[in-house]
């Protein structure tokens, strides 16, 4: 017997999305910097941080509860309502 | 790169970092969900780096980083 299976999700070719427009520099922005929770992430980012406030931005951190799936709603909509830019890190 | 899918969908510039394991993966995701994501790649691996390396790894690439969340 044959099974057929049809998924209602599936696209032949997925919708093609821009990218957001760019800053137009980095002083006076707010920067997130969203850890993913992976050992050696923070002090990646530690390191970063420091580098982007010296240069002018100011750094938020954020933190996801886990690496094994997207970031919660709630954080994503904090991180856009806070901050100019994301910076997401670090996967291995 | 779904989190940064969705931020740069509310119209929030964003840039991923993953060790250079994840350059194929990263390729076929975006393929995959019609968005390509500002990435850059570090060399793998990451955990049995010493805090030291880890700054360099950061040092190393936070011009790129920067550049890819800038106009200019």
């Amino acid at each position: 017997m044959t099974t057929t299976l049809l998924d209602p999700t599936g696209e032949r070719r997925p919708v093609e999305r821009p990218r957001a427009a760019r800053l137009p520099g980095l002083a006076g922005q707010v920067i997130a910097l969203l850890d993913i929770s992976k050992p050696r992430g923070d002090v990646f980012l530690d390191r970063l941080s420091a580098v982007i406030t010296e240069r002018g931005a100011t750094v938020r951190r954020y933190t996801k509860p886990t690496y094994t799936k997207p970031a919660p709603a709630d954080l994503r909509r904090q991180i856009a309502q806070d901050c100019n830019a994301v910076i997401e890190a670090l996967a291995d | 790169m779904h989190d940064i899918t969705a931020l740069e969908a509310t119209g929030l510039p964003g840039v991923f970092v993953a060790s250079e394991e994840f350059v194929a993966a990263a390729a076929t995701q975006a393929a995959a969900l019609g968005f390509d994501p500002p990435r850059v790649f570090v060399p793998h691996p990451i955990q049995d780096r010493s805090d030291d390396e880890m700054r360099a790894l950061a040092d190393a690439v936070v011009d790129d980083l920067l550049q890819r969340l800038c106009a200019s």
